[in-house]
Formats: C-alpha cells, sequence, structure tokens
C-alpha cells in the first residue's frame, strides 16, 4: 500500500521532471516545439484575454480618476490648509544684535558677544550612516560632542536613533532644559576636529550633523560700572531697570526671518528679511567721572565702619550739567556686577546683625510673630526660634521656626536686598531732603518779594510751633542774621518763620514746580513721590514750618537736583537726561535728544541772589558746607540733614545727611548732589553731614580738573600736597599763606533732634 | 489583413522601412516627455544658486543639469526608438550569427542575472570611494551609487556614467520570456510547465530583490512576466488556478506582516515594507512613514481642478520628496490640477489602446508578446504609481513611465515603443 503510494509519487516526480526538461529545452529553444498561436496565425483566446486585461486596465483608471476627483473635490481645502501651514513652520529666525551703550567718549559700557548654539542634525547623520551601511558616523558624532563639549555619549547616539528625521535640535542644553550658547574659545577645538575630519584625504571618519547658530549674549565690560543707570537684560533678553528697560524698543532690534517663496520666474527664492540690530546709546554720561564717583563712594563707605554694617544703607551721588540737564554721573550705592545681576545675595550687602534685624521684620509681616515675642533668637549651633508666651503657665515658651518658614523667610530677604539693590537710589528711593530744600524756600520767598534780603531773625536754639518745638542746629543758638545767614547757617527756628511769611497759597503754587512731581528722566523706576507731599488740606501750621526747611515731605534725588539746577542757572528747570542721542547700527544718527527746557521756576534776579547765597554756605566761616571745597576752586552749595520717619514717628540716631553743590561758583557748570542714607558713625546726629561735604570735596577735587575747569582759588601747601598726591597736576597756583583754621564742630549742622513733641523739649 | 499585400512582401527584403509607423504613439510619447521636461525642472528649480555660465554643464545649477541630462536621454531615447521601429528584425532572423543570438532566449537571461551578479560581488569586494553628492555615494570600487542604503545603480567609472539595471532588465526580460513563450508552444498548457516558466521569471525577479533590495522593481518584473504568460497560457483555467494560489500568498504574507508589526513602535518595525504597509493601513499611527504620501495627497488636493499653474507648486519645496520622481503625479496634479492629471491618465490610456490595437492585429505570437510586455510594463507601472501617490497602494518607489526623470527608465521605455512601433508596422491598419 505505502509501497505504491511511494512509488506512485517517485514515477508523478519523475515524471515532472522529464516534462520540465523537455520543457525547458523546448524553451530556450534548443528543441522545436509545436507552436500555439502561430498555427492560426492568431489565437482568439489570446485575444479574448488582451481585451479582458484591457477592460480590468480601464476600469483601474476609472477607480483612479474617481480617487482623484474625491481628494480635490471632498479634500481640496483641507489639504491646502495642510499646505500653508506647513509653510510656516518652516521659517528660520535670524536673531539680532541688541544695541550697545557708550558713554560720551565712546567707552563701552554694554555691548554683545556673539556665541553660538550647538545644533545636532540628526538627519544627516542617520541618512549618511544609512547609507554607508554602518553606524561608525553616529559614533563619530557622538565620540567629538562627547570629547571635547563633554556631552554624554550614549545620550547623543540614542537621541540619533531615536529621531533620525529630526534635522534640528538644540542639544547645548542645562538641566533645566534652557538652551545656553558657547563662545568661540570653547568651541574652537570642535570647529577644526569638524573640518579635518572632512578634509580631503582625511583618515578619519567624517564628523557630521554638528551645526552651530548664531546667538548675541550681553555683556558689561566694566562689570558694576554704572550698575544703577544702565540696569541689565534678563534671561529672556529682556531690558530691566535703567536705560536698558527704559530704551527697550531702541535697543531691542528686530529678529530676522530666513524663508522661501516662489517668485515670478518659479524659483524659489530664498527670502532673507535681515535681522535689524538695535540701535546704540550714547549717553551724557562721562565713564571717567562715573568711575571717580563711584570709586570716592566706595572709599567712603569703607571709610564709615562704627558698626557692624556697610558705610551706608545708600549712597547717592548724582552730577548734571547746569545749564542743559545732562546727567554726567549717577551712582547709587551699593553697586553690583552688571554681568551677574543673580549674584545679588544678602550676605553680600548686609551684616549678621542686620540680617537678623531684617528677618524679624519679615516674621513679623509673615505673622509668624504674634506680638508676644517681638524677636527671634538665634543661638551658637541652633536653629533660630521664637518665644512665645504660654497664657496659662505666664512663661515664655520656644517655638522653632519650621523649614517651610525659614524658607519664605529667605525667599522674603533674597527678594528684598534684589530689589534694593538693582533698584536706582538717585530716582526710585524717597527720603526727606531736609535742609537742601531751604535753598528752594528761600527762592520762593525772594521770587515772590515776601522775602527780602534784609529779612532777619534772632535764633536763641528753639521755637515753638502749636505742639512741636523745633531745634536749631546750634543747641544754644546760632544767633541767625539776616536771609542769607539764617541760609549760611542752616537756622530751622528761622526758617519756620519764613515759612510763615510765605503763606500756605504762595509755598503751594511754587514748590508744585518742585516737589511731588516726576522730572521725566529717560531711566525706568523713576518715581514720583506725589502721595508723600503736602498738599492744600495737609499743609498746616506746623507742616508748613517743617516743610520750609525740608522735614515732613517725601522727594527723590533727581527732583532735587533738577530744582537746584534751575535755582542756579536763571530758573531754568531743564528735565534730566541721561541719553545724549541714539544712533543705529552703522552709527549714524536716528535721535538727537537736546536738552529739553521745561519751565522757569524762578527769575533771574533770585537766582543770582540764591547763588551767592549758597557760596556764603562754603565760604563763610560760620558755613555749614565749609568742608565741602575742593582745593583751588571755589564752589557753592547746601547742605542738608533730615531725621528718617518710620514706625512711631522720627527714628532716633537715623539720618540722612546731603550735600547739594554748584561749581565753579562764579560760572556753574555742574550741579552736584550727594546723599548719605544712615552713614555708619559713632554720632549721626553730629557731624553726620560732613561725611556728604568731604564725598563732595573728594570727587570735586578729581572731576574738575580732569573737565579741564581751571583753578581759581590760591591753594595751600597741604593742599598741594594732596593733589600731587593725587597725581593731580596744576601749572598756575598761587601758594596762600598758612592759617589756622578754628576747628569749631558748632559748625556743624547738627546737635540733636530737630524736630521733638514740645512737651519733651521742658526736660 | 490576413493575407499581406505585394507591397509588404517586396519591402520584406529591405533592412529599414517607415512603412506602416503608429505616428500616434510616437506623439503620445512625445507629449510624455514634454511633460517630463516641464515637471522634471519645475520640481528642482527651485534650488537657489545661480548658473554662472551657459557653456559649461559642470558648472550649471542643478536643476538645470537635470534637465540637461534628461533633455539627453530623452532624445537618444527617441533616436533608438526610431532606430528600433526601422530595423527589420524578420531580416536579421536570417541572418547567421546575429539572428542566432538576437532570437536567442539565453544570452538576455543571462545579461539579467549578471547584471545583478555583478552588483552582489562588487557590494562585498569593492572599496567605498566616497560621496557623489548629498543623497549618494559612489561604492564597490566605484563601480556601484548607492543611495538610501540601496544598490540600484551601475556606474561607469572615466565616464561619469551611471545606469538602473532593474529598468534595462524590464526590457531584456520582455524579449526574453516573448522568445521562451514562442518557443515553449504547447508546453504551457499544462501546471508543470506554467510552473517551469515562472520558476525561470522568479530568478532574475529574486536577483532584483536581493541585489538591489528593489522589491518594487522585482514586483513589476514578475507582473511584467506574469501577464504575458497569463496571455500566452493555452489553458486559462490553469494559469488562473495558478494566478489564485499566487494571490492567495501574498495576501497571507501581507496579513503575516501587518498582524506581527501592528502595535509596535514606529521605529521598531523591520522590514520597512511592513512599516509602509501600516503606514497605508493607518496613516496617523505611522506619521514618520506616512508622511510621503500625505505630502502628495496634500498636493493634489490643494491644486484644485485647474491647478496652482506651472512653477508654482508649494508641496515642491523641501516637502514633497522625489518631486522630480516618484512622486512627479503629484507635482502634476498640484500645478496643472485635476484637468493636468486626467489629461495625463488620458494619455497613457491611448498609448496603451494603440500597443492594444497591435497586439489585438499581430500575426505572430512573438510580437504580440513583446507588445503584451510592454502594455504590462506601462500599465503596471502607471497604475502602481498613481495609486501610491492617492493612497489606493501602499508607498512603493515606481517611476511613471517617460516622465519620471530617471534616465535609464525613459530610455529603455523609448525602446519598448520602438519594438512595439517596429511590430506596428507588421499589421495593416482598416
Amino acid at each position: 500500500m505505502f509501497e505504491s503510494f511511494l512509488k506512485s509519487v517517485l514515477k508523478w516526480i519523475a515524471e515532472t521532471l522529464l516534462y520540465w526538461k523537455e520543457s525547458f529545452l523546448r524553451m530556450i529553444g534548443a528543441k522545436a516545439s509545436d507552436k500555439y498561436g502561430e498555427k492560426d496565425n492568431k489565437s482568439n483566446q489570446q485575444v479574448a484575454l488582451i481585451r479582458v486585461l484591457f477592460i480590468i486596465l480601464i476600469i483601474c483608471f476609472v477607480v483612479i480618476i474617481a480617487r482623484l476627483s474625491y481628494i480635490v473635490s471632498y479634500k481640496g481645502e483641507e489639504y491646502k490648509r495642510m499646505v500653508y501651514s506647513q509653510r510656516q513652520a518652516s521659517d528660520i529666525v535670524i536673531p539680532c544684535e541688541r544695541g550697545s551703550i557708550y558713554d560720551a567718549k565712546g567707552t563701552v559700557l554694554a555691548s554683545n558677544i556673539k556665541k553660538y548654539i550647538v545644533i545636532l542634525d540628526a538627519k544627516q547623520v542617520m541618512d549618511y550612516s544609512k547609507q554607508m551601511g554602518n553606524s561608525s558616523y553616529i559614533e563619530a558624532t557622538a565620540n567629538a560632542l562627547n570629547q571635547y563639549l563633554g556631552f554624554d555619549k550614549q545620550q547623543i547616539i540614542d537621541f540619533i536613533n531615536a529621531n533620525p528625521k529630526d534635522a534640528y535640535e538644540r542639544i547645548s542644553k542645562d538641566e533645566n532644559g534652557k538652551v545656553y550658547a558657547l563662545d568661540t574659545e570653547e568651541l574652537k577645538p570642535l570647529m577644526s576636529a569638524i573640518e579635518a575630519s572632512k578634509a580631503k584625504g582625511s583618515k578619519e571618519t567624517p564628523i557630521l550633523g554638528i551645526q552651530f547658530e548664531d546667538s548675541y549674549s550681553r555683556i558689561y565690560p566694566n562689570g558694576t560700572l554704572a550698575c544703577d543707570l544702565i540696569g541689565y537684560v534678563n534671561d529672556g533678553d529682556e531690558g530691566t531697570y535703567g536705560l536698558e528697560q527704559y530704551y527697550e524698543t531702541e535697543l531691542k532690534g528686530i529678529n530676522g526671518r530666513s524663508f522661501g517663496y516662489i517668485n515670478d520666474y518659479t524659483n524659489l527664492e530664498k527670502q532673507i528679511v535681515p535681522a535689524k540690530n538695535g540701535n546704540s546709546l550714547i549717553l551724557n554720561v562721562d565713564a571717567s567721572i562715573q568711575r571717580i564717583v563711584e570709586r570716592k563712594i566706595v572709599e567712603m563707605n569703607n571709610s564709615m565702619d562704627f558698626e557692624d554694617r556697610a558705610g551706608s544703607y545708600n549712597t547717592g551721588v548724582i552730577i548734571m550739567e547746569c545749564d542743559t540737564g545732562n546727567i554726567k554721573a549717577m551712582a547709587g550705592y551699593p553697586f553690583y556686577d552688571l554681568n551677574d545681576p543673580r549674584s545679588v545675595t544678602i550676605d553680600k550687602y548686609y551684616s549678621e546683625k542686620q540680617i537678623k534685624e531684617l528677618m524679624t521684620k519679615f516674621a513679623i509681616q509673615e505673622e509668624y510673630i504674634n506680638g508676644i515675642s517681638s524677636n527671634i533668637f538665634f543661638e551658637e549651633g541652633k536653629d533660630p526660634y521664637l518665644k512665645v508666651l504660654n497664657e496659662e503657665t505666664g512663661k515664655d515658651e520656644i517655638v522653632m521656626l519650621t523649614q517651610e518658614q525659614l524658607n519664605k523667610l529667605d525667599d522674603d530677604l533674597s527678594g528684598y536686598v534684589r530689589d534694593g539693590v538693582w533698584k536706582n537710589f538717585c530716582i526710585s528711593d524717597t527720603y526727606e531732603p531736609g535742609s537742601v530744600a531751604k535753598t528752594i524756600t528761600t527762592a520762593i520767598g525772594l521770587d515772590s518779594g515776601k522775602l527780602i534780603p534784609q529779612d532777619s531773625f534772632a535764633c536763641s536754639g528753639v521755637i515753638q510751633i502749636l505742639d512741636r518745638s523745633i531745634h536749631c542746629s546750634h543747641k544754644w543758638g546760632c544767633g541767625g542774621g539776616d536771609l542769607r545767614m539764617c541760609l549760611v547757617k542752616s537756622c530751622n527756628p528761622a526758617y519756620t518763620q519764613f515759612g510763615k511769611k510765605i503763606g500756605k497759597e504762595t509755598f503751594l503754587e511754587y514748590t508744585k514746580d518742585f516737589y511731588g512731581i516726576k522730572t521725566g528722566i529717560d531711566l525706568t523706576g523713576e518715581v514720583s513721590a506725589e502721595n508723600l507731599v503736602f498738599n492744600e488740606k495737609t499743609l498746616n501750621t506746623t507742616e508748613l514750618a517743617t516743610a520750609s526747611f525740608g522735614q515732613g515731605f517725601n522727594t527723590t534725588m533727581i527732583q532735587m537736583i533738577a530744582g537746584y539746577s534751575s535755582l542756579i542757572n536763571g530758573g531754568k528747570y531743564y528735565e534730566p537726561h541721561v541719553v545724549n542721542r541714539i544712533v543705529d547700527e552703522n552709527g549714524c544718527v536716528i535721535k538727537n535728544i537736546e536738552p529739553k527746557l521745561l519751565k522757569q521756576t524762578v527769575s533771574e534776579t533770585t537766582s543770582d541772589k540764591l547763588k551767592d547765597y549758597c557760596i556764603g554756605v562754603v565760604e563763610e566761616s560760620e558755613g555749614t558746607g565749609k568742608k565741602a571745597r575742593p582745593a583751588g576752586y571755589r564752589i557753592g552749595g547746601k547742605t542738608g540733614t533730615a531725621q528718617i520717619s518710620g514706625v512711631g514717628g522720627y527714628q532716633a540716631g537715623q539720618y540722612v545727611v546731603s550735600f547739594m553743590s554748584f561749581a565753579p561758583a562764579d560760572d556753574p557748570e555742574l550741579v552736584m548732589y550727594v546723599v548719605i542714607d544712615r552713614p555708619n558713625i559713632p554720632d549721626q546726629s553730629a557731624g553726620a553731614v560732613n561725611q556728604a561735604c568731604m564725598l563732595t570735596r573728594e570727587i570735586y577735587t578729581e572731576v574738575l580738573p580732569y573737565l579741564n575747569i581751571p583753578m581759581t582759588e590760591p591753594i595751600t601747601e597741604a593742599e598741594l600736597e594732596e593733589l600731587n598726591e593725587k597725581g593731580i597736576y596744576t601749572a598756575k597756583y598761587v601758594i596762600k599763606e598758612e592759617t589756622t583754621e578754628v576747628d569749631d564742630d558748632i559748625s556743624d549742622e547738627m546737635t540733636g533732634d530737630i524736630i521733638e513733641p514740645a512737651n519733651n523739649t521742658n526736660n | 489583413m490576413r493575407e499581406k499585400t505585394v507591397d509588404k512582401k517586396s519591402k520584406k527584403n529591405k533592412l529599414f522601412s517607415h512603412e506602416g509607423i503608429d505616428i500616434s504613439i510616437i506623439f503620445i510619447a512625445v507629449f510624455l516627455s514634454i511633460f517630463c521636461l516641464v515637471f522634471v525642472y519645475s520640481a528642482l528649480a527651485f534650488e537657489d544658486g545661480a548658473s554662472k555660465t551657459y557653456l559649461n554643464v559642470l558648472t550649471l545649477k542643478f536643476s538645470d543639469r537635470s534637465l540637461f541630462k534628461t533633455l539627453v536621454y530623452i532624445v537618444i531615447g527617441l533616436g533608438g526608438m526610431l532606430a528600433f521601429s526601422l530595423i527589420n528584425f524578420k531580416e536579421l532572423k536570417d541572418k547567421p550569427v546575429i539572428g542566432k543570438i538576437l532570437f536567442n532566449p539565453i544570452p538576455y537571461y543571462i545579461l539579467t542575472c549578471a547584471m545583478f551578479i555583478f552588483i552582489e560581488i562588487m557590494k562585498h569586494v569593492g572599496s567605498d570611494v566616497g560621496g557623489e553628492t548629498e543623497k549618494s555615494a559612489l561604492v564597490g570600487g566605484g563601480f556601484l551609487l548607492k543611495a538610501n542604503g540601496a544598490y540600484r545603480w551601475i556606474h561607469i567609472p572615466g565616464i561619469n556614467f551611471s545606469f538602473q539595471p532593474s529598468e534595462v532588465s524590464k526590457f531584456l526580460l520582455i524579449i526574453c520570456f516573448a522568445i521562451v513563450i514562442y518557443n515553449a508552444g504547447m508546453c504551457l498548457k499544462h501546471k508543470r510547465g506554467i510552473i517551469l516558466y515562472l520558476f525561470l521569471a522568479a530568478i532574475p525577479s529574486f536577483l532584483i530583490l536581493k541585489c538591489s533590495s528593489d522589491l518594487s522593481s522585482s514586483l513589476v518584473v514578475f507582473g511584467i512576466l506574469f501577464v504575458m504568460m497569463l496571455v500566452a497560457a493555452p489553458d486559462v483555467k490553469n494559469s488562473l488556478t495558478v494566478l489564485a494560489v499566487i494571490a492567495v500568498i501574498g495576501v497571507l504574507a501581507f496579513g503575516f506582516l501587518i498582524a506581527a508589526n501592528h502595535g509596535k513602535e514606529e521605529a521598531d518595525i523591520h522590514p520597512y515594507q511592513a512599516k509602509r504597509l501600516l503606514a497605508w493601513l493607518y496613516p496617523e499611527d505611522y506619521p514618520a512613514s506616512a508622511d510621503q504620501t500625505n505630502q502628495a495627497m496634500y498636493a493634489i488636493g490643494s491644486g484644485g481642478y485647474l491647478g496652482e499653474g506651472i512653477g508654482n507648486s508649494m508641496q515642491k519645496i523641501k516637502k514633497l520628496p522625489e518631486a522630480q520622481n516618484d512622486m512627479i503625479f503629484a507635482l502634476i496634479c498640484e500645478e496643472l490640477g485635476f484637468v493636468g492629471g486626467l489629461v495625463v491618465i488620458l494619455l497613457y490610456l491611448v498609448l496603451i489602446a494603440r500597443m492594444y490595437m497591435i497586439a489585438q492585429n499581430t500575426d505572430s505570437l512573438f510580437d504580440r508578446m513583446i507588445v503584451v510586455g510592454v502594455i504590462s510594463h506601462v500599465a503596471l507601472q502607471v497604475i502602481i504609481n498613481i495609486c501610491v501617490v492617492t493612497r489606493l497602494f501602499p508607498n512603493t518607489g515606481i517611476p511613471l513611465p517617460l516622465i519620471s526623470s530617471g534616465g535609464s527608465s525613459i530610455l529603455f521605455m523609448y525602446l519598448e515603443l520602438g519594438l512595439v512601433l517596429n511590430i506596428g508596422k507588421s499589421i495593416e491598419r482598416r
């Protein structure tokens, strides 16, 4: 049975093989065969089959046409949209360069450097390695990135394998996925390695798919110089604070684009809309003066080291051109590095004691302290804790601050310090101006005719104004004198009377030109202090009396200097300006910023008188600003010492001292305002204002010769020595006879609180 | 028609004759070539960079160079077609040596197989020479041109000329198997004969697939030869049975591929044919693989009925890959709209109809087989190509006859048409 089956199978195989052999021989023409289809010349069957095939073919074509018309009729709109939406995505952005900032002499204050973002073109690597059939290209790319830039090799290989179609991936990223750029120095070895591997005759595997995209990064070559003035550029390439923010639209520029479109000649035009680089700013500020100012500020602050804290809370200096409103220098201590604004940390700027105070302050704000314990206690080796009174036992209980609360306090602190350091003290901080405001009061009196130079006052040291007693700086009275002498001696009681004479209406009418308005300076962050100034309702007898000598209301430094400048230059109130002109990338001037005269504050005769009075402040033997006179020059000015208002009235022993001055005296060119907020000296009430005067003197001593303003006054041997020490050379000088100066501390403005509640004075 | 005229007989002795040439086929071919030139140029001309001079071909920009190259191939092809149509092959058959060689299937067969075996050998033996362009590289000791990971070109070093053996093989195999069928006669009546025939046809198809990893060409070649057999086999029942068996096997293989790979991550699917198959069935799930077809559909759809105008295609710019080649029909539809596409399809239909007339009316089995081979070559490529761009078929790279830019494809299609014209001379029109 099986055998016969096997036999039949074998037979069938043999037959098949034989058939195949015979057929094969026939097919290749080795043997003749009975031709089919040619016997009757035309096989009807073949013709029929061809016809069937032709019909099938026509059916296929009909189906295709139906499909085409379906796509066109029903999907046309949708697909057209797809086509256009795909187009938009393929544009490439060309980064523009932010405008630079130059000082008046062309010194670069802010500029950009070109950096490169590393792009991985996985598609190119993958295509090439697929084509060549080995993965050594992927390996080579990953190796190069690993060797020169320290990328993880396996990560690169995985990325290429996972995204074979991705032709554009920014791979220079930090842990948070933020793209960063590398500078040329870092990339040089990689660039040359790529070039070498692709060179003709190179034995190495070519490194493919690494590209570099341009990007610009802001640098400030001078670091901290003019930091408050310039501001910085944040991570989002937006200007923050200062000029960078105020002139953001000018500086920013417009990113370019590169995209393709089909022109009339059916070519793809690679249309490049070039990047429009930002315009540059040329400042009125002179970097050399700015540098002198900042150096002097730091020196002054370093010299004031009574307590464990910085030399002052803030020190602001503005130098302005008297006849134009151009800012020559503006500095607000403390400074920070513009190249690394994030490095502002609390430990750098505040002492431990201050930090503890601030922590307590914020703990109260955050309501961690419930009023029983008013302090956070810090002990060695212990976490900060609070003491809370247990009402049942009547004893203090120790409550530890939770980690969460500590973190919150830390956040508050760093936010506080950053805001404080970044903002510009000269325009953003308000304070009570103190005696400097007497110049404005005097000018108002003279200009309105309510005061005449002969008006006099006999000072006995204190005067009662309703419930207040107003002290003179000389405890037992300065003696007073005429208007000029009252200004020179800075007599507070006298000014209460002068204020009264001027009267509320006139005072209000004139002061609205000076206080509580924005000057319009071209810097971000100027405050108007509008709500911190008296008005018709609040200006009563006491307020008028105190406002006359500069207490009881707030101003900013820039308001004071702009107002004072108008008193000196003949009554012209100029808008203070930092930027001189705006130029485009090729240096063509786009906009010239001319001095802008805003208003006439006082008459020229008033101005002349006031100038004379202010010169007296420095020159008279009883003048409060004697110490401000620089060697070889005549200047005028006015001192100011103001109490600081805080929680529960004026703060004991805390003063803002200031000195407003102009130079040279005969033909004023510069106005300078120096403000030191809480100088770190043993007794702020006595002689603190001398710090401001000395700072003024130090700055003038170097700035005036720098500006080639000739010395007019004889100088003493000691002064000559000092000048030589500072490297200031003066060819024409007269040695003055050395006179022994009466070193009377009485000439210092302050000897105690200015304003006190009346009942206290009787003690 | 059955009896030949006296005139014809007397002319039979001449080596060349132009009498009775079907002019309409030549016209259609020229029309299609004009389409080819216009759209190949349109597809590439957007590349930026201007020509420096018109005298030196090497400094021309890529689009101009392609246009020039295509034009040269078309001119050579037209010349070849005319030469082939004029030569009197019947005369050659009687010559002692040439006749023996020309009318013997073995040289054609061996030549075809030799090309692919050469590729296979050079792949392993020859050293890589280096990159030729962005997309292709010279490998195999300079004898092979490699693009997209496949070895589809043989390159002749020295004269910088390369051709596609798969296109050549279609031409050679049509002649070869026409002779085989002519010789086989009644051998094809039985299933065994059919299987032997298909086995012979499968060897070169397999070589194309194996050596130049070109599945689509391999299928087209096998398809052409299969259709020729289908027409020639004396017993339709047998050939249809074989067709059914092959269809079942094919469907099962596809089903298996889909079942095995569906649900996998796109990047993990191998071979790439399975990826394309799945992308065809589920375009949303496999966006990367479906992208090419999607872009082609966007092109067709956005063209509307009348098109954007010649040269105004948006899709050709960086979006539609191979716009001058496999995807040229989508480009035509975008620039000339539905109407343009219809015209192209109708031109092909008329071309095929003319050849159909010749196939119907020719006397000789050999002649008929050649015409059927050419018809099926044109028809298969047109149908597959257009079906791919309209997503009726899975994505596969088949050029559109005479319109796509490939030089070998154009040249040998012209030569095939030359053979058909030659055959057409011998029939008498009503």
